[in-house]
């Protein structure tokens, strides 16, 4: 063998060296990945059931209360973990685990409540842009919008069939939900204080603001809060 | 109509037996492992099997699932925190809810599956909160659902 052809062998042979390595490496990588994934898997099937059973646990207890008021009490926190749960049960739905879907889950939410409220005679018009927020913003979103549907529905005048119209806006470095319908209480009138203080609380997290006008054909509240374009990851 | 409710969680189960109840069906039993399961499914053939992936003994639902589906008469739907385990046929199963779902979600489901069973097609879209394999949209003629959005 010349000295040029040993040379080119070594090199052949040290190429398919670092190949393997890399290859090696890759598959270690590629493990780890998977090990990591199904974990988040894991951890993401425990809280949905978690959540679950925090439901079934409110609802078993406030089948056996008579108390009227302390029913009522047990409905609301029952309705905020519910709110949560709805929040969960989408994220993770999607492939992109950082992103929340406003509007899917303004959808499934007022069909929740509005079941819940028994007013068949009340419709709900979604009128929304595509819009995601960060994950980590879900869940008070997620409450205040509870809240505010809540509202809604208990201003709706009982005597007259009622529209509900939600909308969903995403602007530039922004996110907006209006609620409004046209029912004729004061906006604010039948707040419960509990509901209120949480709401307050929470624009307080998000750094939103909450505008209440009574346009001409009812009341009207907007929610206003800054959103990250890109959703960290 | 009478309902088996395949759960692990008790309390979960303990809940969903009220629901049955309000929906106008009748609970046959609760069964939190696969050979339980199965035993009733096989001696009872109840009319619908609430069946969960993920039970005492391992992810074995979804063979409860098939086992059912060859059984005539028996109807099957999966209420899961692990969509992703779920075949794309649903094993033969209706469809399935996600879990965490909400009291009103799961009642309505039970209402339009109830509805569906025994008029033998459906008169309205599903509610959101049921999820509908296709082989069962298609024999239940299921209506798609209109969105106002833009």
């Amino acid at each position: 063998m010349t000295a040029r052809n040993r040379a080119a062998s070594d090199l052949a042979a040290a190429k398919a060296d670092a190949e393997a390595l890399v290859a090696a490496r890759t598959a270690d990588l590629q493990k780890a990945l998977d090990q990591k994934t199904v974990l988040l898997h894991e951890v993401d099937h425990r809280v949905k059931n978690n959540l679950q059973l925090i439901s079934s646990l409110i609802l078993l207890q406030s089948r056996r209360i008579a108390d009227p008021e302390i029913r009522d009490t047990m409905t609301s926190m029952l309705n905020r973990v519910s709110a949560l749960a709805t929040v969960h049960r989408n994220l993770f739905q999607a492939d992109d685990l950082s992103a929340f879907d406003v509007p899917a889950f303004m959808r499934d939410i007022a069909s929740d409540l509005l079941d819940a409220s028994g007013r068949d005679d009340l419709s709900v018009e979604h009128d929304h842009e595509p819009a995601a927020i960060p994950a980590q913003q879900a869940s008070a979103v997620a409450l205040i919008v509870n809240e505010l549907l809540i509202e809604a529905l208990a201003c709706a005048p009982e005597s007259a069939p009622g529209r509900l119209r939600l909308a969903v806006r995403r602007p530039d470095g922004e996110l907006a939900i209006e609620v409004d319908h046209d029912g004729s209480v004061e906006p604010g009138q039948s707040r419960e204080s509990f509901g209120a203080s949480l709401m307050s609380l929470l624009t307080r997290q998000l750094s939103a603001t909450i505008e209440r006008s009574g346009a001409d054909d009812g009341p009207r509240v907007r929610l206003t809060m800054p959103v990250a374009d890109r959703p960290a990851s | 109509m009478r309902v088996l409710i395949v759960e692990d969680e008790v309390l979960v189960a303990a809940e969903i037996e009220f629901l049955i109840a309000e929906a106008g069906l009748q609970t046959l039993g609760v069964a939190i492992s696969s050979e339980e399961a199965l035993k009733i499914v096989e001696q009872e053939r109840p009319d619908l099997v609430l069946l969960d992936v993920h039970l005492a003994d391992g992810p074995t639902g979804i063979e409860i699932a098939r086992r059912a589906a060859k059984l005539q008469g028996v109807a099957v739907l999966f209420m899961t925190a692990n969509r992703r385990r779920l075949p794309d046929d649903f094993a033969g199963a209706i469809g399935s809810v996600a879990k965490p779902y909400t009291e009103w979600g799961m009642r309505g489901a039970l209402r339009f599956i109830a509805e569906c069973l025994r008029d033998g097609g459906a008169t309205r879209p599903a509610p959101s909160s049921l999820e509908l394999s296709s082989a069962w949209s298609r024999k239940w003629l299921v209506p798609e659902v209109g969105h106002s959005t833009h």
